[in-house]
């Protein structure tokens, strides 16, 4: 297996079929960026195939059978997806982020990092009741890429994750926090260009709350989120109560 | 006609096809999102039939990946519980055992039974969803003004 020529990530995410608001909802498409998959290793080692739909702003549609983790068995899959979808990502992300600066300055910016669609499309849900829009990551990358870019007042971090798992994407999001650098997560595999590229321009000084979705299990127990740099956690399944005194909690 | 709705709802609770997880996702209808509820079971069981068809090939190959079935089982448990599909999400975590234990005869067993349940509780929404669009949008459950 070349090392040479690191395997590429683009994900987005189709706007959900249960949105028939007629408003729009800001979904985020975000780039899951490089991953150098001879460092990248998933501690959760789930890493399940599944084909996702991708749209971008354009209105081409790519299939690819994702996962990038450090098995090579998923190695080749993701590789040869192209250039010019990032090129047309990214210029579609450039206009999308604008208009969300716009519209969303004054309300709070919550991040939701799950990879799986019926726990998106609740979660989603739940939060539009509570007044609430969330961006959407996928797994741990496509987070720090997204937490680069923008200033968020709350993450929902889901613990098991292809690619990159919540505790891990945890750990390195504090380390950048207390470095003032993503020269760990660099380390891990993420792609250095797309970090330094992508930085937005005044980082927040205060610690962002990250909490953990989870299924409570060995792997995922709340010791282990502590551990790992979470503030708190929601055990699954998700439900509006929850959502709500988590927000209580950590939204000012 | 409503009432038939109601009590077939209750007997999906009663017989424990379905838990109060279910009943978070009916609050979350209203009057923008009328067929919420139906529309998230639509993308459940779309996604739950490409994770069998995963599971049934990687079964059908005959090396037990007990790691990769598990990853797969993960997901699946996942989407079960944010449904409130009660008794999917247990033959799940039975599976889950299995594979843990590299027990390949129980995954077999296990996966079997989890193909039923899923087929009956596929059936049961079906018929629910559909009797209740007929009655009419005061049947499902509203959230309070």
């Amino acid at each position: 297996m070349l090392t040479t020529s690191p395997i590429k990530l683009i994900n987005g995410f189709v706007a959900d079929p249960s949105n028939n608001t007629g408003q729009s909802e800001i979904v985020q498409v975000e780039n899951g960026g490089y991953v150098d998959e001879t460092k990248l290793e998933t501690s959760s080692g789930h890493c399940p195939e599944s084909a996702h739909q991708y749209e971008n702003g354009n209105g081409r549609c790519f299939s690819k059978e994702s996962e990038s983790c450090s098995s090579s068995q998923a190695s080749s899959e993701g590789g040869t997806l192209e250039m010019e979808s990032e090129l047309t990502v990214s210029s579609q992300r450039e206009e999308e982020k604008a208009e969300t600066n716009l519209k969303e300055s004054s309300k709070p910016k919550i991040l939701l990092v799950e990879d799986n669609k019926i726990n998106i499309m609740v979660a989603k849900s739940m939060m539009k009741q509570l007044g609430h829009t969330m961006d959407i990551a996928n797994n741990g990358v496509e987070a720090i890429n997204a937490i680069n870019r923008s200033s968020y007042d709350l993450v929902l971090m889901d613990v098991c994750m292809p690619v990159l798992d919540g505790l891990k994407a945890t750990r390195l999001i504090r380390s950048y926090e207390e470095s003032g650098n993503w020269n760990a997560a660099i380390e891990a595999g993420v792609d250095k260009e797309i970090l330094e590229n992508e930085q937005v321009c005044v980082r927040s000084t205060n610690r962002l709350p990250i909490i953990a979705m989870t299924a409570n299990t060995l792997a995922e127990s709340s010791e282990e989120c502590y551990a790992n740099g979470m503030d708190s956690f929601i055990s699954k399944p998700v439900t509006l109560q929850k959502l709500r005194e988590c927000l209580q909690q950590y939204l000012h | 006609m409503q009432r038939q709705v109601a009590l077939i709802k209750q007997s999906l609770f009663d017989q424990g096809y379905l838990d109060e997880q279910f009943m978070e996702l009916e609050e979350l209808q209203d009057d923008a999102n009328p067929n919420f509820v139906e529309e998230v079971s639509a993308l459940y069981f779309k996604d739950s039939a490409r994770l069998i068809n995963n599971i049934d090939q990687a079964l059908e190959r005959g090396s037990f990946d007990f790691n990769r079935l598990d990853s797969y089982m993960h997901q699946f448990k996942g989407s079960s519980t944010s449904i409130g599909a009660s008794k999917v999400k247990a033959e799940c975590t039975k599976f889950r055992e299995y594979c843990r234990a590299g027990n390949a005869e129980g995954c077999l067993r296990t996966f079997h039974q989890l193909k039923k349940e899923h087929s009956t509780l596929r059936k049961k929404l079906e018929h629910y969803f559909q009797l209740a669009r007929q009655a009419g949008p005061k049947e499902t459950a509203r959230r309070p003004k």
